[in-house]
C-alpha cells in the first residue's frame, strides 16, 4: 500500500474507532487526542487486520514509541518494506 | 498540651507497629510463602495475588485493632466482585492496599519507578501488576499484561485503577483518565465505580505518621456500574457519569460531621461495619 492509502485507512480508524476529531498528521497523539498505550495496543490489532499479517513482539514494542500519525505511517512503511524483503 | 503529646506519641506508636508489620512481618511470615509460590506454584501470578490479599488483610486487621477510633464501613458487594474493571477515587496511599485486601484477585497499575525497587519490584511484577507507561523497557511488560488481560478477567480476576492517576488533594475529583474504560471495553468486562472516603484523614498525604486519635469513619462503597453493553458509548460521556457518581458520593455529609453512630447505618443497607 502507498503512504497515501495507509494514511487514509489510519485516519479512518482513528476517527471511527478512537473518537479523534480533526486529527493532524503531526499532532502529539497523547497530548492532543488522549491516545495512550492501551489505544496503541488496540490499534496494533487493527493494523494486523489491515496489513493481513501478524506483528512480531519486537515490532509491537517499537510501536509503543509512536507519537504522531506521521510516526504511524513511517512505522507501517517500514513493516511493509520488511515483509517485502 | 499533655493530651496533644500523648496523642502524638500514640500516632508514632501505631505507625511504628505498622512499619514493623511491613518489614519484619513480611520477612518472617510472608517472604517464605512468596518464595514457595514463586518456586513451586503452577500459577505464580494467582498465588502472589492471593498472598498480597492475605498480607494486606493482616495489615488492616492490625490497624483496626491498634487504631480503634477509626471505623470501617465496607460495601459487602465489593468483596464478591469478579471479572471486573474497578475504578475508584484516590485519596491516600492506603487506598490501593485497601482494595487489594478487599478484592479476591486483583491487579493494578503501578508507578514505573516501583518496578526498579529490589524485592518489591519483583513482587509486583510477578503479581501481574503493570506500569503506568509503555515506553522504553516497560513496553514488553505492558504488552504482555494487556495481551493476557482478557483471559485474566474472564477467569475471575479484577483490575482496579485510580483514573485520577494520583491522589486528590483538594477534595475534588481530578481529571479522569479513560484507560480503565478502554480496557473494559476491549475485554468486554463490566466496570464498577467505587467511592472511598476519609482514608486521607487516617494517613494524611505528605505526613509520615498515621493520624489515629481523631474519630474517623472510612468507607468504601459501590456507587455505579456499567455493563459491557453500556461501554460502547462515547468515553467522554462514560467519564462524566463516573465523575458525577463520585462527586455525589463525596458531597454527602461525612459521618463524623454529624452524629457518628446514627449516620453510619444509613450509608447503604448492604454495608457492614468491620
Amino acid at each position: 500500500m502507498t503512504r497515501d492509502i495507509l494514511q487514509e485507512k489510519i485516519l479512518t480508524i482513528l476517527v471511527q474507532d478512537f473518537e479523534f476529531q480533526q486529527p493532524g498528521l503531526d499532532d502529539n497523539l497523547r497530548d492532543v487526542h488522549g491516545f495512550d498505550s492501551i489505544d496503541a495496543i488496540e490499534l496494533l490489532g487493527k493494523i494486523e487486520i489491515m496489513l493481513g499479517c501478524s506483528l512480531t513482539r519486537e515490532e509491537k514494542e517499537k510501536a509503543m514509541e509512536i507519537r504522531t500519525i506521521n510516526d504511524i505511517l513511517d512505522y507501517l512503511e517500514k513493516i511493509q518494506q520488511g515483509r517485502v524483503r | 498540651m499533655q493530651s496533644a503529646i500523648v496523642n502524638r506519641a500514640l500516632d508514632v506508636a501505631v505507625t511504628l507497629i505498622c512499619w514493623l508489620y511491613f518489614t519484619l512481618g513480611f520477612l518472617v511470615f510472608f517472604s517464605p510463602r512468596y518464595l514457595a509460590a514463586a518456586l513451586f506454584s503452577s500459577q505464580p501470578e494467582l498465588a502472589f495475588q492471593r498472598l498480597n490479599r492475605s498480607f494486606y488483610r493482616g495489615f488492616f486487621a492490625l490497624l483496626r485493632t491498634i487504631a480503634p477510633r477509626q471505623q470501617w464501613v465496607v460495601d459487602e458487594r465489593i468483596k464478591t466482585l469478579h471479572s471486573a474493571v474497578i475504578v475508584c477515587n484516590h485519596l491516600s496511599y492506603l487506598d490501593p492496599l485497601l482494595l487489594i485486601a478487599l478484592l479476591d484477585r486483583s491487579k493494578t497499575v503501578v508507578k514505573p519507578i516501583f518496578f526498579s525497587v529490589p524485592i518489591f519490584g519483583w513482587l509486583i511484577r510477578t503479581s501481574g501488576y503493570f506500569p503506568a507507561t509503555a515506553t522504553g523497557k516497560f513496553a514488553g511488560l505492558m504488552l504482555t499484561q494487556m495481551e493476557s488481560m482478557e483471559s485474566y478477567l474472564a477467569a475471575g480476576g479484577n483490575l482496579f485503577i485510580f483514573p485520577e492517576g494520583t491522589r486528590g488533594r483538594d477534595g475534588r475529583i481530578g481529571t479522569l483518565n479513560q484507560g480503565a474504560l478502554k480496557i473494559a471495553r476491549h475485554c468486554g468486562a463490566p466496570v464498577h465505580v467505587l467511592c472511598l472516603r476519609n482514608t486521607d484523614r487516617l494517613f494524611i498525604p505528605g505526613v509520615f505518621f498515621f493520624s489515629t486519635r481523631t474519630p474517623n469513619c472510612i468507607s468504601v462503597r459501590q456507587v455505579d456500574h456499567f455493563l459491557p453493553g453500556e461501554l460502547q458509548g462515547r468515553l467522554s460521556d462514560l467519564s462524566t457519569r463516573i465523575r458525577q457518581a463520585l462527586e455525589s458520593c463525596l458531597s454527602e455529609t461525612s459521618p463524623q460531621e454529624g452524629d457518628h453512630n446514627r449516620e453510619l447505618p444509613s450509608i447503604m443497607p448492604s454495608e457492614t461495619k468491620r
